[in-house]
C-alpha cells in the first residue's frame, strides 16, 4: 500500500515536472515579430521599416491598445524557430531552409506572405588563392548552419559536382564569421558587401544578377495557435504590413535610401537589389515564384539531409486567405503580379 | 543475499520507468507539443535510423577518439604530477600551490584562451579534454599517496625497507583505490568535455551532431544525442567499475569484513 502510494508520489511530481507548459505566456495584446538579426541596426528595411517609420502600426491599434514588439534574434532563422516553439515570438519573417525545417520538424506556423530578394555573396581573404567554387574543396568554409545561406551554399556546390562532404563546414555567424575570414582561420563563407568595401575580404561568387532561385524568399509567418485564437488580429497585423509594402514599392530610390537606416550604405543596397524592379521586391504574393522554388527546396533539403521528413507546404503552410482579403480591402489586387518560378511577371 | 543484491538493483529502475511512462502519456495525449519533447516513439525512429545510415557511429567515433587521446594524455600526466606531489616534498612545496591556484579555474573558463591558441581543430579539443581529465587525476593520485596510513609506514621502517620495495608492497597498494577513483572522475570529465568541445568548435563529433539538428529544429535528433551521451557515460563509467572489481577485489572485501 505505501510502496502503491510513493509510486503515485512519483508519477505526479513526474507530471508536474513535465507537464509544466515551458516558455512563456501569452502577454495581454502584444504582438511578438522576430527577425534574423545578426548583423546592423535593429530596425526593418522595406514594408516593416514603413510601418515603423510612419507608425502605422500604432494608427490601426490605438483603439483596442495592441502593442507591437520587433525582436532581433542573433541566432538568427533558427532563433526565431526557438522563440516561436516555446511561445516567446508570435510571428517570424525567416528564411527558406529555417522555414521549411521548422515545419518538417513540426513547428505549427503558418506562411502569412512572402518577402523576396535576400542577396548574398561568396567571400574569401583578399590575399587567398581560391577563385572559384571548386577551389572549395578541402576548404574550411563558414556556415551559418540552418540559415538561408546554408542552403545557397549546398545550391552552387551542387552546381559545380561538389558536396558539403567536400568541404569542411564550421559553424560560425556575425562578427566571429568576419573575424575568422578576416583571420584566415576559415577559407571561405557567404557574407555582406560590407566586407568588400573595406578591403577585408574579396568576392568569388555572388547570387546578384543570377537566377532568383539563388535568392533567399523569406516567408512572413505566425504561430498557429496565436492565428487560431486571434485571427482578426492577425488580419489586421497583415493589412498593416502590406501598407507598409505599398509606400516601399512606390519608388525604388526613395526606399532603397530609406532602407540605410538598417546601417547598410546606400551603394551596396544599389550593387544588391538595383537589378530588380520594386515591385517584385516588395511582392506578399505566395505565388509560383515561391511555390515553386519551396518545393524544389523541400527536395534539396531532404535530399542533403537538412529536413528528415519532407511534408506539402500547400497543406501544412501556406496560408493565403488574409493577405487575399487585405488586398481586396485595400484595393490592392492588381497592384503587384503574380511571378514565375524564373521571377518573371505572369500577364493576364 | 542474491535476491536482496537483485531487489536493489531494480529499485534503482523504478523511477526511469516512471518517469518514460509520464513521457509517453504526456507526448501521446500532446499535453507537451512534440516540438519541445518528442515522444519516445519518434525517439527510437530517429535513433534507428541514425543508427542503420552509420551517422551515429561515424560521430560517435570522432568524439571516443578525442576523449581517448584527451584521457591518456591528462590522466597520464595527472597521474605523474600526483605520484611527484605524493612521494617528494620538494615537487609537493614548489607545485602544490600553483596547481591548486590554476585548478580552481573551471576548464570551460580557458575556452577563449585556448581558442586563441590552438584554434578551432583537433588541438584545442584534446587540450581541453585532457586539462579537465588532469585535475581529478592529479588530487585523487596525491590524495591517495598521502593518505597511506602512518602506520603502514612505520612497520616499513621498522623492517627497513628499500625504496622500491616500499613504493610496491606498500605505497601502491594502499593508494591504489583512490588513483582508480581518480580514472574514474577524469575518465567521466573527459566525457563530458568532449561533448563541450564539440559544441563550440566544429567538426564531426556527437555533440557536434546536436548543434546543427539544434539549427535545423530537429529537436529528436538532440534528445537522442543526450540519451547517446548518457549511455555512453555511463557505460565507461562501469567499465572502469568492473577493472576496479577486478584488480581492487580485495580492497572490497577488506573493507566489509
Amino acid at each position: 500500500m505505501k510502496k502503491t502510494i510513493n509510486i503515485l508520489l512519483i508519477l505526479a511530481l513526474g507530471v508536474a515536472v513535465f507537464g509544466a507548459t515551458p516558455g512563456f505566456a501569452q502577454p495581454e495584446k502584444v504582438i511578438r515579430i522576430g527577425f534574423p538579426g545578426g548583423s546592423g541596426r535593429p530596425l526593418s528595411a522595406g514594408g516593416w521599416g514603413y510601418v515603423q517609420a510612419k507608425n502605422l502600426f500604432e494608427e490601426e491599434f490605438k483603439k483596442d491598445g495592441w502593442t507591437i514588439e520587433y525582436n532581433y534574434i542573433k541566432t538568427a532563422g533558427p532563433g526565431v524557430n526557438e522563440g516561436l516553439a516555446n511561445n516567446s515570438l508570435d510571428f517570424g519573417s525567416h528564411g527558406d531552409l529555417p522555414v521549411l525545417s521548422a515545419r518538417a520538424g513540426g513547428l505549427k506556423i503558418k506562411a502569412l506572405a512572402a518577402v523576396r530578394g535576400g542577396t548574398s555573396h561568396l567571400l574569401v581573404p583578399t590575399n587567398s588563392n581560391i577563385r572559384t567554387i571548386k577551389d572549395l574543396k578541402g576548404k574550411r568554409v563558414g556556415v551559418n548552419v540552418g540559415t538561408w545561406t546554408h542552403a545557397l551554399l549546398i545550391k552552387v556546390l551542387k552546381d559545380n559536382g561538389l558536396t558539403m562532404k567536400d568541404i569542411k563546414v564550421i559553424n560560425t555567424s556575425g562578427t566571429a564569421f568576419e573575424t575568422a575570414l578576416t583571420t584566415g582561420d576559415i577559407d571561405a563563407g557567404f557574407g555582406s558587401l560590407s566586407l568588400i568595401r573595406s578591403g577585408r575580404a574579396r568576392e568569388i561568387w555572388t547570387t546578384v544578377g543570377r537566377h532568383v532561385r539563388y535568392q533567399n524568399t523569406n516567408t512572413f509567418v505566425v504561430r498557429e495557435e496565436f492565428l487560431k485564437k486571434h485571427p482578426d488580429i492577425v488580419k489586421r497585423l497583415l493589412k498593416v504590413y502590406v501598407k507598409g509594402l505599398y509606400l516601399a514599392s512606390l519608388n525604388k530610390n526613395e526606399t532603397l535610401k530609406f532602407n540605410t537606416r538598417t546601417g547598410t550604405a546606400l551603394a551596396d543596397l544599389v550593387t544588391d537589389n538595383g537589378g530588380q524592379s520594386i515591385k517584385y521586391l516588395t511582392s506578399p504574393k505566395l505565388d509560383g515564384q515561391v511555390t515553386q522554388q519551396y518545393k524544389d527546396s523541400l527536395v534539396l533539403f531532404k535530399d542533403n539531409g537538412l529536413i528528415r521528413k519532407t511534408f506539402d507546404p500547400e497543406k501544412d503552410l501556406y496560408e493565403r486567405k488574409y493577405l487575399d482579403e487585405v488586398l481586396k480591402e485595400l484595393k490592392l489586387e492588381n497592384h503587384w503580379p503574380n511571378y514565375d518560378i524564373n521571377g518573371n511577371p505572369i500577364k493576364k | 543475499m542474491k535476491i536482496q543484491l537483485l531487489k536493489n538493483k531494480l529499485t534503482g529502475l523504478i523511477i526511469p520507468l516512471v518517469l518514460y511512462v509520464a513521457w509517453d502519456l504526456l507526448s501521446r495525449y500532446e499535453l507537451v507539443p512534440s516540438t519541445l519533447m518528442p515522444p519516445p516513439k519518434v525517439l527510437f525512429e530517429t535513433w534507428w535510423v541514425m543508427q542503420s545510415s552509420g551517422e551515429l557511429l561515424l560521430n560517435m567515433k570522432m568524439s571516443l577518439l578525442r576523449v581517448g587521446a584527451g584521457f591518456l594524455v591528462g590522466a597520464s600526466s595527472g597521474f605523474l604530477l600526483g605520484t611527484a606531489m605524493g612521494l617528494w616534498k620538494p615537487v609537493e612545496q614548489y607545485l602544490n600551490p600553483v596547481f591548486n591556484f590554476f585548478r580552481q579555474v573551471p576548464v570551460v573558463a580557458w575556452i577563449p584562451f585556448l581558442l586563441l591558441w590552438l584554434g578551432i581543430d583537433e588541438w584545442f579539443k584534446i587540450v581541453f579534454i585532457s586539462c579537465g581529465a588532469f585535475i581529478p587525476m592529479t588530487l585523487k593520485t596525491y590524495d591517495g599517496i598521502k593518505n597511506v596510513p602512518a602506520s603502514y609506514l612505520e612497520v616499513v621502517r621498522v623492517f627497513e625497507y628499500g625504496w622500491f620495495r616500499l613504493l610496491r608492497t606498500v605505497i601502491v597498494p594502499s593508494a591504489l583505490p583512490s588513483i582508480f577513483t581518480g580514472l574514474r572522475l577524469s575518465l567521466s570529465e573527459a566525457w563530458m568535455l568532449v561533448i563541450g568541445a564539440e559544441l563550440v568548435a566544429a567538426g564531426e563529433g556527437i555533440g557536434n551532431v546536436m548543434v546543427i539538428a539544434r539549427r535545423l529544429f530537429q529537436t529528436d535528433v538532440v534528445l537522442v544525442g543526450v540519451i547517446v551521451i548518457a549511455i555512453t557515460g555511463f557505460a565507461m563509467d562501469r567499465l572502469l567499475g568492473l577493472l576496479e572489481t577486478r584488480f581492487l577485489g580485495w580492497h572490497r572485501t577488506q573493507n566489509a569484513q
